[in-house]
């Protein structure tokens, strides 16, 4: 029986992140295109890999429509890539695009594969978020046993369990907002993000279309809190799971709360023997993935405890890890980590996170993945994790290493 | 018989039997005359209370009625369901089947007043009336048991001069289908997985959740047939609807309230028994109304009192222990009771219930409950009447935290678990009853558990304060187990 497989990652490209409405700049793009942008892309740029490559792996929360019918195996014909390169879909909610690369990644760790191409694609323009149904939408008996909210909601529950305030979110917030505006200034992304083109060539969005300038806590201060009204309905209901809770303190606005976006990200990643035949470029090295879950009502929380496995796999510890991407989901999900932790917000989202640039939910993983592998080189950190938070109370982690 | 004049079949009324050997008879044999190109139901009305013992009495004919109606619905024959006064359950769900309605008034009630004593439609009223009347009002006659008008049913029931528009009606539908065995479900506009009438479905549960809790097994099996149902042929989702009320009928929730509300309701009527709030609960709408009446703690019935005093004192005990009060009345409102006992305090009056308290058997904890509510009154904190009691309250009425109270009572770091609040709460009520039992202050268990229902909203699906102890498995033990950790109140008498 062979050892395990040593896996790199060779290269990490991204799609700018669209606003995820109709008059987003990336409305009248596919999902397909968006991919096949991507894929075309690796092509040019890692020769050889639309012939070696053993699958292209993509996660993808709403899966139906044309997000449906197996977009992997689509965008690979639609790319160019061999005619006998397979595709595979995954779905863990906004978790999908990490899971897809930590499903690559067991593959060739368990010499599977040699090569493949993960990330994941969403286009909340497209489609809505939980479009796809499910039993926390349409079972009532499960629904009496996962007291299921809306995620706002549970963003809301975990700052009035925990106690965070409205300037402890907004700083969440504005902190985001600041540092994805700088990491555009300085070009921290040019080696990531491929501008979407149109057919003919015309740019369609080469930058992340949230982004906003001069956001600070003190202008997030006057927005309204966005579940408000969802709490009305939803506030005595959650006396089923959370009875000690006398009322929820509706926190979360659009400016504390990652922002509905379009987007598309994939990752290459092989083996050493791949990698040197090919002459690619390793990156940076995946050490450890998990996943963990807690109370599917609350949601959100799960993060720190998949941080807690992946680092005891990798046999780690919090402090040996020197950057962290922890998906902005909303802005309680992320004082939460760092209050389960103790991680310092100097190592969370250097570049700014989902709350500024916006949250393709089954591409993020995947655009984490990749804005960790730049920061880590360019900050010469030894490791970094990336971890997602998803629904049914689910989290997602990998672990990077520089090589 | 020509083809001018329908064959027509009279449906007696619910008080007598709506499903009778003789109705299933007349329906088929006009659904096998060739010559017979049209069968008029006559729906006698219905002006009376609804009879539980009837409708279970007939369940040996439900399925095949589910199959009649369906073959009517299917037989290429025009059935039209005549309306003449008010309708209810069955006579309804005949009527569904129907490929049209005439009603003679706007003003004819109809409804399925059933839900109150656990029961759910069981003829397809689950898929058909969704389908004709839309998700929202079907959910409010099916799952709130509102009543509607003729009139609210303007879009599948026609009031009119009903001979000529029956005639008219049959004379230009030739071989009628029902919408739904025209249109598959997805291309319906009821059906469940549509982005819209999913949020509408998802409305509906979280409003039923705020009333029912999900240990009523009848209204929670009558969403699932709905939502499961919409999605699904009408044949399936009548299948699905049966498969329900399999399971519902025998339901402890079920079986609880048509024990105690009906069965002991109507002995107590008949025999003209004293009960608390029996006076208003005579008929099924007053049933319902009175079950949403805000209970207090009184003076005036020693059962009521004596009961009511023990579990307002023991969730006073428990806010004096450090337990949020949030945590308690919430607890309370999970199992089924309208409101939670501290809200129960402020609205008796704190003052009231110190001098309730004074006189109660268990001097012990009763003088410790005095202390806890002097630190209330004493601020002239007195309840709901001062705005200002265990919970501050709005000029509406609405309900907040009072901010110094953790101060006052210091906050547990290890709040109880919910079900030991639960066990603590309703054993407390049980033992008080039983101990009336004991002092012959009551005489009857079942009316025990009528007056526990109408006098205090004691959760009927429960069956009743001393149904609770055959209601809760373990019963002896729960108490002994309490006894050990909070004292010498939870001994059984």
């Amino acid at each position: 029986m062979s050892s395990l497989a040593d896996v790199y990652v060779y290269d990490a490209v991204r799609t700018p992140r669209g606003r995820g409405k109709a008059t987003g700049k990336l409305h009248t793009q596919t999902p397909l295109s968006l991919v096949t942008g991507l894929l075309k892309e690796l092509k040019q740029r890692n020769a050889g890999i639309a012939q070696s490559t053993d699958e292209v792996i993509l996660g993808c929360c709403e899966q139906f429509n044309d997000q449906g019918g197996n977009l992997a195996r689509s965008a690979a014909l639609n790319s160019g890539f061999d005619v006998g390169i397979p595709g595979l879909m995954v779905s863990r909610f906004c978790g999908s695009g990490l899971d897809a690369i930590n499903t690559a990644t067991a593959k060739i760790m368990a010499n599977q594969a040699d090569l493949i191409v993960a990330g994941g694609i969403e286009m909340l323009s497209l489609v809505k978020i939980f479009g796809s149904g499910g039993p926390m939408g349409s079972d009532v008996s499960f629904k009496d046993s996962v007291v299921q909210i809306p995620q706002g909601v549970s963003a809301d529950l975990i700052a009035t369990l925990q106690g965070y305030s409205r300037a402890d979110v907004d700083d969440i917030g504005a902190a985001s907002q600041q540092r994805a505006h700088a990491a555009w200034q300085q070009g921290w992304f040019a080696k990531s993000v491929v501008p979407v083109r149109s057919e003919i060539g015309t740019l369609v969005l080469d930058r992340d279309e949230l982004v906003r300038d001069n956001v600070t806590r003190e202008s997030l201060g006057k927005l309204q809190p966005s579940f408000e009204k969802a709490g009305l309905s939803y506030d005595p209901f959650l006396r089923y799971r959370y009875p000690q809770v006398s009322k929820v303190r509706h926190v979360h606005h659009p400016g504390n709360s990652s922002g509905i976006a379009d987007g598309a990200a994939v990752v290459v990643l092989g083996n050493r023997r791949i990698g040197w035949e090919l002459g690619l470029e390793p990156r940076a090295q995946i050490i450890a993935t998990a996943s963990a879950a807690e109370d599917p009502c609350i949601m959100l929380t799960a993060p720190a405890a998949a941080t807690r496995k992946a680092l005891d796999r990798a046999k780690l510890s919090v402090a040996d890890i020197s950057l962290f991407e922890v998906n902005e989901a909303f802005a309680s999900v992320v004082l939460y980590f760092m209050e389960k932790t103790k991680v310092s917000f100097e190592k969370i989202n250097v570049a700014g996170g989902a709350i500024a640039m916006g949250h393709p939910v089954g591409a993020s993983g995947a655009v984490l993945t990749g804005t960790m592998v730049d920061e880590m080189i360019r900050r010469n950190a030894e490791f970094g994790l990336v971890t997602m938070c998803t629904g049914l109370g689910m989290g997602v982690a990998t672990v990077l290493k520089r090589v | 018989m020509s083809n001018a004049e329908p064959a027509r079949v009279a449906c007696p009324h619910f008080s007598v039997a709506a499903l009778t050997e003789k109705l299933a008879h007349a329906i088929e044999t006009a659904l096998g005359q060739d010559e017979t190109r049209a069968i008029v139901l006559e729906l006698e009305p219905d002006p009376a209370d609804f009879d539980v013992e009837q409708f279970l009495a007939q369940e040996q004919l439900f399925e095949r009625f589910r199959l009649l109606l369906r073959k009517m619905e299917t037989s290429g024959k025009s059935i039209v369901g005549l309306i003449r006064g008010p309708l209810q359950w069955l006579q309804l769900e005949i009527a569904l089947a129907c490929h049209v309605r005439f009603a003679v008034s706007e003003s004819i009630q109809l409804g399925f007043p059933g839900l109150v004593y656990g029961l759910m439609p069981v003829l397809g009223a689950t898929q058909r009336l969704p389908r004709l009347a839309g998700i929202s009002l079907a959910a409010r006659v099916l799952l709130k048991g509102d009543r509607i008008t003729a009139a609210d049913a303007a879009g599948w029931i026609s009031v009119s001069e009903t001979e000529t528009a029956v005639a008219g009606w049959i004379q230009s539908h030739q071989q009628p289908k029902q919408s739904w065995d025209i249109q598959a479900p997805e291309e319906s506009p009821t059906y469940s997985q549509a982005t819209l009438n999913r949020n509408l479905l998802e409305n509906v549960y979280v409003s039923l959740r705020r009333h029912f809790p999900p240990e009523e097994t009848a209204p929670t099996a009558i969403l699932r047939c709905i939502q499961d149902g919409l999605e699904r042929s009408i044949d399936a989702g009548l299948r699905l609807e049966a498969e329900e009320w399999a399971v519902v009928k025998e339901s402890r929730s079920t079986k609880n309230r048509i024990e105690t509300l009906y069965r002991t309701r109507r002995r107590a009527l008949t025999e003209g028994i004293q009960v608390a709030g029996l006076d208003q609960a005579k008929d099924t709408d007053g049933l319902a109304k009175v079950l949403e009446t805000l209970p207090r703690v009184t003076k005036g019935d020693p059962f009521k009192t004596r009961v009511t005093v023990a579990y307002v004192q023991e969730a006073i005990l428990m806010l004096g222990e450090g337990t949020s009060p949030w945590l308690i009345d919430n607890v309370a409102l999970n199992c089924g009771m309208i409101v939670g006992p501290l809200l129960m305090a402020d609205s008796t009056g704190l003052d009231q219930l110190i001098d309730l308290f004074k006189r109660s058997g268990s001097p012990e904890e009763a003088a410790e409950a005095v202390r806890i509510l002097r630190e209330f009154t004493n601020r002239s904190r007195l309840g709901r009447q001062t705005n200002a009691g265990i919970y501050e309250y709005d000029e509406k009425g609405h309900q907040s935290d009072w901010a110094e109270l953790p101060q006052i009572f210091l906050r547990a770091p290890h709040q109880p678990p919910p079900n030991e609040i639960e066990r603590r709460l309703f054993a407390i009520q049980t033992i008080e009853a039983l101990r009336c039992f004991k002092e012959g202050i009551v005489k009857d268990s079942g009316i025990a558990d009528l007056a526990s229902i109408l006098g205090w909203n004691y959760p009927a699906g429960r069956g009743g304060v001393l149904s609770y102890a055959e209601y809760v498995d373990g019963f002896p033990g729960i108490c002994s187990n309490l006894r050990k950790k909070f004292g010498e109140r939870f001994a059984l008498p």
